[in-house]
């Protein structure tokens, strides 16, 4: 495990060797939480790409006393992300299709081709996941994925405490009901007895 | 055992989100009820399912092999301005902070004419370029903060300073408007009726709804400056009543 503020002191003070084996360190977990919030792998690769580089391009802006390092590029990963979560319904919208009064927006999330082409995330509980509105999958792959507390979860995603919490329970809630909806009414019966 | 504990009590003790006070109740009640047990085991079993589905999902995606350092090496070692980042990020905080305070002096120089004007009769809406002045030095000073780069910018107790003063600031300049918006509603009137006395009378009426929102903006604006203070959500509530203050300067300097 490599020595995270001695490599951005480094890089800092201009090698570049420190700035490749940031890179590296947390090339993969950035993708991944790119994936998790967007669903897509392009979309995932631009945006982790993008945070990468704005991190490492920025790192004077990086103040370790205020927040870890993964923190801060988690940061600015879901920053990344809901921009591109934003353009992407901007160019799904049919502008057409709203005049004619169809129910309006295209489905945001992905289509069929994506259960085909990424089979090996299609659990159950991922697509339970990508099923929830983007403020709730942010907070429900902060907490169990990244494991962040609920404090860094608050800078992250720049709302108080209490949403943070608020967001994680409603999103736990709101995957139950998705996972198991017969064991909910089991269990609502079992309570009227 | 009457009653039993809510879902929303359970969820939140897997979650850690409730009081000392709240688990120790809790505590008490799920030592004696074995089907609040049974109830709570289910919520951790579904908690230990998302959180290890979602592990394993994640662990078994990786990027292509093009997502590399090489492919971002132009824009992270082709920065030719990193040096000047490096110097506007260590003096944007004072700039920022500069920018706030001669924004107020330049505010509360203009603050005895708003006053007059708000007493005096209504004449055709005007507006002192220092108020819009002020405005400008006011957006300057929140515009750096609205976008995501918190953690790079001052200590929260800066932050506070900095806030404070803005807000001191846009209900200075506030009352500038009042007196502005006062005076086109008069003349509005008096355009459409003809009667001067009317349109001064209603003009000296419509103070008391100007102030009411004037008081709101400013009360409700501290509370909530209070509470958010820092958050980006805080400055663009400052970034707003900017822009609303700047619109009627400015449409009043032109006019």
């Amino acid at each position: 495990m490599p020595d995270i503020d001695a490599l951005v002191q480094r890089w800092r003070d201009g090698d570049e060797r420190a700035a490749e084996i940031l890179y590296n360190h947390f090339r993969d977990s950035t993708f991944r939480l790119a994936y998790g919030l967007l669903g897509d792998l392009n979309d995932a690769e631009e945006a982790a790409q993008d945070a990468l580089a704005y991190a490492l391009v920025n790192i004077h802006r990086y103040d370790r006393r205020r927040a870890s390092f993964s923190t801060w590029l988690h940061t600015i990963t879901v920053c990344r992300c809901r921009d591109r979560y934003r353009r992407n319904r901007l160019k799904k919208f049919s502008l057409t299709a709203w005049i004619g009064g169809d129910e309006g927006l295209s489905d945001p999330h992905p289509g069929p081709e994506h259960h085909a082409i990424h089979a090996e995330t299609s659990s159950q509980v991922w697509e339970a996941v990508q099923g929830l509105s983007l403020p709730l999958r942010e907070a429900i792959l902060l907490r169990y994925w990244s494991g962040h507390t609920f404090r860094e979860m608050a800078d992250i995603l720049d709302c108080p405490v209490p949403t943070a919490q608020s967001r994680v329970r409603l999103a736990y809630q709101r995957l139950r009901a998705t996972l198991a909806p017969t064991e909910l009414v089991h269990l609502e019966e079992e309570e009227s007895r | 055992m009457n009653s039993h504990l809510t879902d929303e009590e359970l969820i939140g003790n897997i979650h850690r989100t409730l009081t000392d006070a709240q688990r120790e109740v809790m505590d008490r009640h799920l030592t004696a009820c074995p089907q609040c047990r049974a109830r709570l085991s289910d919520h951790e079993a579904m908690q230990q399912r998302i959180r290890h589905s979602l592990l394993a999902d994640m662990r078994g995606v990786q990027p292509s092999p093009a997502m590399s350092f090489a492919a971002i090496t132009p824009r992270v070692k082709g920065d030719k301005y990193r040096t000047f980042r490096q110097l506007s990020g260590q003096l944007f905080p004072i700039t920022a902070a500069s920018a706030a305070l001669i924004g107020l002096a330049i505010a509360l120089v203009d603050l005895p004419e708003s006053v007059i004007r708000l007493f005096a009769k209504p004449e055709p809406a005007s507006a002192s370029s220092l108020s819009a002045l002020a405005c400008v030095l006011f957006s300057v000073a929140t515009v750096g903060n609205y976008h995501e780069r918190r953690f790079n910018q001052l200590r929260s107790s800066l932050y506070g300073l900095l806030a404070f003063i803005i807000w001191l600031g846009t209900a200075v300049v506030g009352l500038q408007v009042i007196a502005i918006v006062r005076e086109a509603l008069s003349w509005l009137v008096f355009l459409v009726s003809g009667k001067l006395q009317l349109a001064f009378a209603l003009g000296n009426w419509a103070l008391i709804p100007l102030g009411l929102v004037w008081i709101a903006v400013v009360i409700g604006g501290a509370e909530y400056q209070y509470r958010r203070g820092g958050q980006r959500i805080s400055w663009k509530l400052f970034a707003w009543i900017i822009a609303v203050e700047l619109f009627i300067l400015i449409f009043a300097l032109l006019a």
